[in-house]
């Protein structure tokens, strides 16, 4: 697992549009919202909170310079809100109790295997356990029944790649966009870039990438 | 606030949403508890919501209801997937079996205008051979019409959603130009346009239900991105916005039950997409009677 590089998109920050006509009224308040996520766990308790802490920095290592996307308390208000997928694989439990059985179960596999938490175990050995995890490998009695690798899947995978991808720090690291109400954009065409659309560093031209994204509002 | 069209009916009162224009509502018939309609509908998308408008423009008494919210995009819909989740159907449905379908949180909607109201505009005609797909193709299913039957229907939907598509459509039976001219092709579709020339292989825009020029109050679409999300400029040509707005002006009622744990519909064994009871329709014995709390109206229906 490594670090992802450094963006494409040197200098794009797509908040700098929150002020201008690709943002409405109903946009800013729920981006707002989403960036006041609470950093306290609401659903989860103590022990759950530090597991998931962990789990997530293994699922979307972040980078240690730029102030981290607060994914745990992302996934925590989703199930704090109950917000399902609307469909549910019948061998997993509904969604709060799919978490509360997922992340009870990952700490008592390592508690078996090196008596301690997941989340004070060494990075590899973390990583050795979701690549388990991953396979349907873990049966602990704590899983309830729960396939390891459908929580993996279904859960994990889903709830905190899809938290990470919520987040505005998210959309500039990629160069989306983002909101885009009623501004839209104009130029369709390959290579055309409307002046408020991230603009992509090339090699030898990562300045005149900079000072186009300064510009993107 | 978002969500406020999920906590409180918006058509009742003799009065519903004008989706067209901020805060403003349009007068709206209201069926007295006393009196028997034709025809009363569950769900409001592109079959109920559809039917709505016709019945009522045919004169018939039509109540349609709808599980879902009575959404103002223009006010609403914010350029943001996750929240727009709002627009879908996501209370629980359980998969089972050998192979559990994944159905995707968008597979269907909960709202006025149904699914119409963030799915994704492609507005394709069936070609005949689908209508006999498993005699001629050896798939699916034979349909129990032919594509006859449904090529005046075809047109008629494309002139009231005012479809943008080609000039010239390269498959099927000769049809008529689309109502409004195609939108602009894309980078990855002119990509795809280059290899289908190289090949040989004729193209064509995709016909879409999204306005590539004004229509009404609505100006064309932006090209925002957010199409299944819920377009919140009311280019996108959803139930809600073109059959639901006519059938209200026809003399429909539709009205709206926001779910909460306290209060939920009488709806068991009913699916809650355009299902249609008709007075006077099922003449074999009547099993079940139902009903929507709040409403006074109590159709009896076989199921």
């Amino acid at each position: 697992m490594t670090v992802p590089p450094v963006t494409r998109y040197p200098g794009y920050d797509v908040l700098n549009k929150r002020d201008t006509s690709s943002w409405d009224a109903a946009t800013r308040s729920v981006i707002d919202e989403r960036l006041a996520t609470p950093r306290d766990p609401v659903f989860l308790n103590a022990v759950e909170w530090h597991a998931l802490i962990a789990l997530c920095a293994r699922i979307v290592p972040q980078r240690s310079e730029a102030q981290p996307v607060p994914l745990a308390a992302l996934v925590d208000t989703k199930l704090a809100k109950n917000r399902g997928d609307g469909y549910r694989d019948a061998r997993l439990p509904p969604l709060g109790d799919a978490w509360r059985t997922g992340l009870a179960a990952l700490d008592e596999e390592c508690r078996t295997r090196y008596e301690l938490p997941f989340a004070s175990l060494e990075r590899a050995q973390q990583i050795e356990l979701l690549e388990a995890m991953q396979r349907g490998e873990l049966h602990c009695a704590a899983w309830n029944g729960m396939p390891s690798d459908l929580f993996f899947a279904e859960r994990v995978l889903h709830d905190v790649c899809g938290a990470y991808y919520s987040h505005p720090q998210a959309w500039s690291e990629i160069g989306f966009g983002g909101p885009a109400n009623p501004r839209g954009y104009v130029r369709m065409n390959i290579n055309r870039r409307d002046p408020w659309e991230a603009s992509e560093a090339h090699p030898g031209h990562e300045e005149q990438a900079r000072k186009e994204n300064e510009n993107a509002r | 606030m978002l969500d406020d069209a999920q906590r409180h009916p918006r058509g009742k009162n003799g009065r519903a949403p004008n989706v067209f224009r901020a805060g403003a509502w349009i007068p709206m018939r209201e069926y007295p508890q006393t009196e028997e309609v034709d025809f009363a509908i569950v769900g409001t998308g592109a079959g109920g919501g559809t039917l709505a408008c016709r019945l009522a423009e045919k004169g018939f008494k039509v109540v349609a209801f709808d599980a879902g919210a009575w959404w103002r995009p223009l006010e609403e819909f914010a350029s943001d997937e996750a929240h727009q989740e709002k627009l879908f159907w996501t209370d629980e449905r359980i998969c089972d079996g050998d192979n559990p379908l994944k159905l995707g949180n968008n597979n269907s909607g909960k709202a006025v205008g149904g699914s119409t109201v963030h799915f994704a505009m492609v507005s394709l005609r069936f070609r005949p051979e689908w209508f006999k797909s498993r005699s001629l193709l050896g798939y699916g299913a034979d349909w129990p019409l032919s594509w006859h039957e449904m090529w005046r229907y075809y047109a008629e939907v494309e002139e009231a959603l005012k479809i943008s598509g080609p000039v010239n459509y390269p498959w099927g039976p000769k049809r008529r130009r689309y109502p409004y001219r195609a939108h602009e092709l894309n980078a990855a579709a002119l990509v795809l346009a280059r290899g289908a020339e190289a090949l040989g292989i004729p193209w064509a825009a995709t016909p879409l239900a999204t306005l590539s020029a004004p229509r009404g109050e609505a100006h064309p679409c932006v090209y925002r991105g957010f199409c299944v999300s819920g377009c919140a400029t009311n280019a996108k040509q959803s139930a809600l916005v073109t059959w639901i707005p006519r059938a209200v002006a026809a003399g429909a009622e539709i009205r709206t039950w926001p779910w909460s744990a306290e209060s939920r519909p009488v709806t068991r064994g009913l699916q809650p997409v355009s299902s249609i009871f008709a007075k006077g329709a099922g003449n074999s014995s009547e099993r079940a009677t139902w009903w929507w709390p709040d409403t006074r109206l109590k159709p009896r229906v076989s199921c």
